[in-house]
């Protein structure tokens, strides 16, 4: 297997992009990836989308994109598995570069949502989870998620205030992004009192609907060497899948997937809990960032909400998590959010984060997740010095 | 001759209910006159996921468990309702589907305004008897509606009542029928109308009482009974007064007719009324009584049943829940925002 | 939206659990299978047909104010997810109960009702929900 390094990252401003089409929005975002890369050609890509058919009637994303990035005609695939189809894209294109069948590999994501009306988005977004044993009874991601809030609470008795701290701490450090899709600060109390979407979920508890595209560019070590950029080494990468349905999972306050992925992550970089410096996760509501900190090991079990809440989460804290705002200020194009994860450990181990920069930052872990836990990516990167 | 009658009962009677003070509210009516006038207070209301169907369904679960049979043993299932919620396509093949009875099975949807629901009992009784059945579902349903702001609509509800007949473990035996029909313009709805029309006044002494009574007496000269032979009566209940004045011209003192006499807070529940009635009344009768039912269909006919309670209804009544538990139990209260929200009354783009 | 959420084949093929509750069970692993499954995951195939038991207890819930469309007249209505037998869950609507008497560990039994109707002239789609015993 040969080492593989991250040399480009592109993103552009996400939110609701009234004049840009699904296919703007993508070439936009990997067009800033090859130029950061500098490379001069590409051998292969894979575009992660969840839902390209019932946000923008448009299937067939890999040759579509390939042709407005003027790439024809290398081999171009979509790859889908719900809000993971960006964290999955990446690993595609690491395992084709690690396994030498191709050299330069762009790894892209983006999800066009706004083209439907809300109600249109909760149905494309519900496809995400078991549609005749789910969806049919009338549940919503917000809702799955509420269930989980609710089993968790329950159980360990987080209270309904840390897990809004998370909504509070992630709109802090998006406050730094000039990506990010809001730029707002608000306070427990009026996370607590926004309008309710899921109880005991809120509005300022979920992630947006959003629109925005993320690529970044792989290629070996020995040609990010020759390319002259930082060498940021990809260490782990690790992917599981669980039951599509919340019901059939036995213990409904965790996300296993999380934990399965992570460990196939963890051995392959040789690397535990404790040596992460930072970390990007899967907040698509806020409940889902106490339960991944367990599951990735950073915290024990049941005792997210307090770590939350004793500001170890924080920019200067012992494990810094979504120093990019989170899925919750940045947005969330859902096949777009894992490859952004990526962009973000790029920035930090680039010391590029500039406000929200994890001080000495070395290793970074991106977390990202399909459905209420169906499926999940982990990925360690590693900066070389 | 093998008797034949009730093996298993049940009722449904969804949870949500509208008093009459909130519904003549709206339409500046004077709420004292309409339940004095009508002797009822309340009625029930589906919920926005119950239909006729799922009425049926319920209580058809409930008469299974009382029967204890193996549904595949039911060959067939007859419900009349006249809100069958689709205008073309089954209604009984859903809850023939739904309490496993399918495919051996004949099932019918009968109409007849109000009477829908003993036609199918009369149906089953007559298959059972002939033997071309083992066991029969009939089930009278209906989830009704009158037009905003008439006299129906403060009584028009919802319910369902189903009975299983059959040879074996019979609570209650049919020992005889009789049915009593002309052609009466009483109450009528046209094609592609939402609410039925009445013919007012019409609808009591030429409609209701000739054919109630025509048909009441019609099975005690039959039966050779007289009112003090027979120990509870039930009658098609419209409104709270129509079946009392009945009863009291039949012959019948009130306490005979309490425990079927729902409508003061049940409304009426169409195809349900008397069906429903007839199981409050399984609920509290002992062995040995005598049970006649009248139902009242405008068009117009009645159909008359008596029943003699048997030992084993001691056996199967606390099988599932008794019908006035479920009239009683923690009734949910809707204003007429709700109400006509829940009964689709209010225009949306579609 | 033009995609619909329930087509008349798709609906009616799902009738046995949707209506009756059919499951399957595993006795290797005292395991139901809510669907029926063809391979239970101790790779036993030889899966006897049940009918899971029609009452159980909310292992949690929540309380839906953004539903989908088609859902949309119901709102707010309760749902969560019930265990009737080993291993035999279900996501289901908690009809007919006031909310702040949810909670977890209740019991709750099977009714049937209609949950969903497509649009003014499509299909009728009924199913289970539950309500407080």
């Amino acid at each position: 297997m040969r080492d593989v390094a991250v040399v480009g990252i592109g993103m552009n401003k996400w939110g609701e992009l009234w004049d840009k089409d699904l296919r703007d929005l993508y070439v936009e975002a990997s067009l800033l990836a090859i130029e950061d890369a500098g490379v001069d050609h590409i051998d292969s890509m894979y575009v992660g989308c969840m839902s390209s058919g019932l946000f923008n009637c448009q299937e067939h994303l890999g040759s579509l994109m390939a042709d407005h990035l003027g790439l024809t005609p290398i081999p171009a695939t979509r790859i889908e598995s719900a809000c993971v189809s960006g964290g999955i894209a990446f690993r595609m294109g690491f395992m084709e570069v690690a396994g030498g069948f191709s050299d330069i590999v762009l790894a892209g994501g983006v999800e066009k949502m706004t083209d439907v009306s809300g109600d249109g988005a909760t149905f494309a977004l519900a496809t995400a989870c078991d549609q005749e044993w789910e969806a049919y009874n009338g549940i919503t991601f917000p809702g799955l998620y509420a269930m989980i809030a609710r089993a968790h609470m329950h159980k360990h008795g987080t209270t309904r205030e840390q897990i809004a701290m998370v909504s509070v701490k992630n709109h802090k450090n998006g406050m730094h992004n000039p990506n990010a899709q809001y730029h707002l600060t608000p306070s427990v109390e009026d996370i607590i009192n926004s309008v309710k979407v899921a109880e005991p979920l809120n509005i300022l508890d979920c992630s947006p609907i959003t629109d925005g595209a993320a690529a970044v560019i792989l290629t070996t070590v020995e040609k990010a060497k020759e390319l002259g950029k930082p060498i940021i080494r990809v260490i782990g990468a690790g992917q599981a899948s669980n039951t599509l349905a919340l019901h059939n999972r036995s213990d409904l306050t965790r996300i296993q997937v999380t934990e399965d992925a992570a460990k196939m992550a963890y051995k392959m970089a040789d690397k535990k809990p404790e040596d992460i410096d930072f970390a990007e996760v899967h907040d698509c509501f806020t409940i889902a960032e106490l339960v991944i900190m367990e599951e990735l090991g950073f915290v024990e079990r049941g005792k997210g909400g307090a770590a939350v809440e004793a500001g170890e989460t924080d920019v200067g804290g012992r494990i810094p998590i979504n120093t990019s705002g989170g899925l919750k200020s940045k947005g969330h194009p859902v096949g777009a959010t894992g490859v952004a994860q990526i962009h973000t450990l790029v920035e930090q181990l680039r010391c590029d984060m500039g406000e929200c920069q994890v001080k000495g930052a070395k290793i970074g872990l991106a977390q990202n997740m399909g459905g209420s836990g169906g499926s999940a990516t982990v990925h360690i990167l590693e900066a070389m010095s | 001759m093998t008797d034949v009658g009730i093996v298993g009962y049940g009722a449904s009677i969804p949870r949500r209910r509208i008093k009459v003070e909130e519904i003549a509210k709206v339409w500046g009516a004077d709420a004292e006159s309409y339940k004095k006038g009508l002797m009822l207070t309340e009625k029930s209301v589906p919920g926005i996921d119950q239909d006729t169907v799922t009425l049926s369904v319920e209580a058809s679960k409930r008469a299974i468990k009382r029967a204890g049979i193996d549904p595949v043993k039911i060959g067939a299932v007859y419900i009349g309702s006249e809100s069958h919620p689709y205008a073309v396509k089954p209604s009984g093949t859903i809850v023939a589907e739904a309490i496993g009875a399918v495919p051996e099975c004949h099932c019918a949807d009968f109409e007849f305004a109000c009477k829908a629901g003993s036609e199918g009992m009369f149906v089953v009784y007559s298959e059972v008897m002939a033997g071309t059945i083992e066991y029969g579902l009939a089930i009278g349903a209906d989830t009704s509606q009158g037009a905003p702001g008439d006299a129906l609509e403060y009584s028009a509800s919802a319910g369902a009542a189903a009975f299983i007949f059959g040879t074996k473990d019979i609570c209650a035996v049919c020992t005889h029928t009789y049915s009593f029909m002309t052609d009466t313009p009483d109450f009528w709805r046209r094609e592609h109308q939402h609410y039925p029309q009445h013919a007012g006044r019409y609808t009591g002494e030429p409609a209701y009482f000739k054919h109630t009574l025509g048909a009441a007496r019609g099975i005690m000269k039959l039966s050779g009974y007289t009112p003090d032979d027979i120990d509870w009566y039930i009658g098609h209940q419209p409104n709270g007064k129509f079946p009392l004045r009945a009863g009291k011209m039949l012959g019948f003192p009130k306490e005979k007719l309490d425990p079927g006499w729902l409508v003061p807070k049940l409304g009426n529940t169409y195809s349900g009324a008397s069906p429903i009635g007839l199981t409050s009344t399984l609920d509290i009768a002992q062995p040995g009584q005598r049970i006649l039912m009248v139902s009242y269909g405008s068009g117009s006919g009645s159909d008359a049943f008596i029943f003699e309670v048997t030992d084993h209804i001691n056996e199967i009544r606390d099988l599932a829940e008794h019908t006035l538990h479920q009239l009683e139990y923690k009734p949910i209260y809707l204003d007429y925002g709700n109400y006509a929200k829940y009964r689709r009354k209010i225009l949306k783009n579609t | 939206m033009s995609f619909e959420s329930v087509t008349p084949a798709r609906y009616a093929r799902f009738m046995p659990q949707r209506y009756r509750l059919e499951a399957n069970y595993c006795a290797k692993c005292d395991l139901h299978h809510f669907p029926p499954r063809q391979i239970c995951k101790c790779g036993n195939k030889e899966l006897e047909t049940r009918t899971l038991p029609d009452e159980g207890e909310v292992l949690t819930y929540t309380i839906i104010h953004t539903p989908g469309s088609q859902f949309s007249d119901e709102r707010p209505f309760a749902i969560g997810i019930i265990e009737l037998a080993t291993g035999a869950r279900i996501t289901a609507q908690i009809a007919d109960t006031p909310f702040d008497e949810i909670e977890i560990g209740m019991r709750v039994k099977i009714e049937f009702r209609r949950i969903q109707t497509v649009g003014e002239a499509g299909v009728l789609a009924y199913g289970y929900k539950v309500v407080s015993m």
